[in-house]
């Protein structure tokens, strides 16, 4: 099974309506809101990267992305900043790492809750694991 | 004025195409969302295991469901969305959306199956999100 890293401390985030636009035009979106696979770029934060990297670099493998979920309880704002809490949970058969995200205003009112599931794929197995390769992601 | 009806069990989403995305798209995507991993990036890396081109990031195809979505019922909002990475699209190659609803009711919300098709007959993504009326969308 994958060690599971510590959690980093809650990151305090930001809607960047610049950034918010630019990912907006990369993936089609054209409503006036926040798009809802934004928080996308908040997980690509350091922190959370490092712990990544590190159970992959234990484990000899890299991370597939597997799944993705968004719920939200209440749509993102335009330059508003929240709290994204990120907790880390692995399964044993196939070896997996998940990432519960939430992000809550800063007076701690829910907003949304992500589940990002990446396999660990060992690097000796990893081109055979080519055609399910969809959503490798870092 | 009445509101809009929901969509029935078994209606279909009108298909749609995306793409194709070339190398400039992938790495603005990589650029946007930091998601700078080199095997969508990088030719080499993506035929050493064993891809005709890097696939193009999953998140980047999974976001567009939801202009998907709206372009079909823009009274609906995703309030869920949730999806499997099965098959890469690679670049260069487009991709088919399509989806159908599975359940609609004004307590619980709509909910679509969705489907991404890239070249093969596998779906590259399969997913499934639940939408609610806009507020002042009625119902």
């Amino acid at each position: 099974m994958p060690s599971e890293p510590v959690p980093p401390p809650p990151l305090r985030v930001h809607v960047d309506p610049e950034r918010a636009a630019a990912y907006a035009r990369e993936t089609g979106y054209r409503g006036a809101g926040v798009p809802f696979a934004y928080p996308a770029v908040w997980l690509s934060a350091k922190a959370v990267r490092d712990a990544i990297a590190k159970v992959c670099e234990d484990a000899e493998a890299v991370p597939v992305h597997e799944s993705q979920t968004f719920s939200y309880m209440a749509p993102l704002r335009f330059d508003e900043e929240y709290d994204l809490a990120v907790a880390f949970r692995s399964e044993e058969t196939p070896p997996r790492l998940i990432l519960d995200a939430t992000v809550a205003t800063l007076a701690g009112e829910p907003i949304a809750r992500i589940e990002t599931m990446l396999r660990i794929v060992p690097r000796a197995g990893l081109a055979g694991a080519a055609a399910s390769l969809s959503g490798a992601s870092s | 004025m009445s509101a809009p009806a929901l969509p029935a069990p078994g209606d279909r989403l009108p298909e749609a195409t995306i793409g194709p995305f070339d190398a400039e798209a992938l790495q603005r995507y990589a650029d946007v969302s930091g998601d700078d991993n080199p095997l969508h990036l990088d030719d080499d890396l993506a035929k050493m295991i064993g891809l005709a081109a890097p696939p193009v990031h999953g998140m980047k195809l999974f976001a567009f469901f939801e202009s998907y979505l709206a372009d079909w019922r823009p009274d609906l909002a995703v309030a869920s969305i949730s999806g499997k990475f099965v098959q890469p699209v690679l670049r260069g190659e487009t991709a088919k959306l399509s989806g159908r609803v599975l359940r609609a009711s004004p307590e619980d919300g709509v909910f679509v199956r969705l489907f991404a098709h890239g070249s093969a007959r596998v779906p590259a993504i399969i997913g499934e999100a639940t939408l609610r009326m806009r507020s002042g969308a009625g119902a």
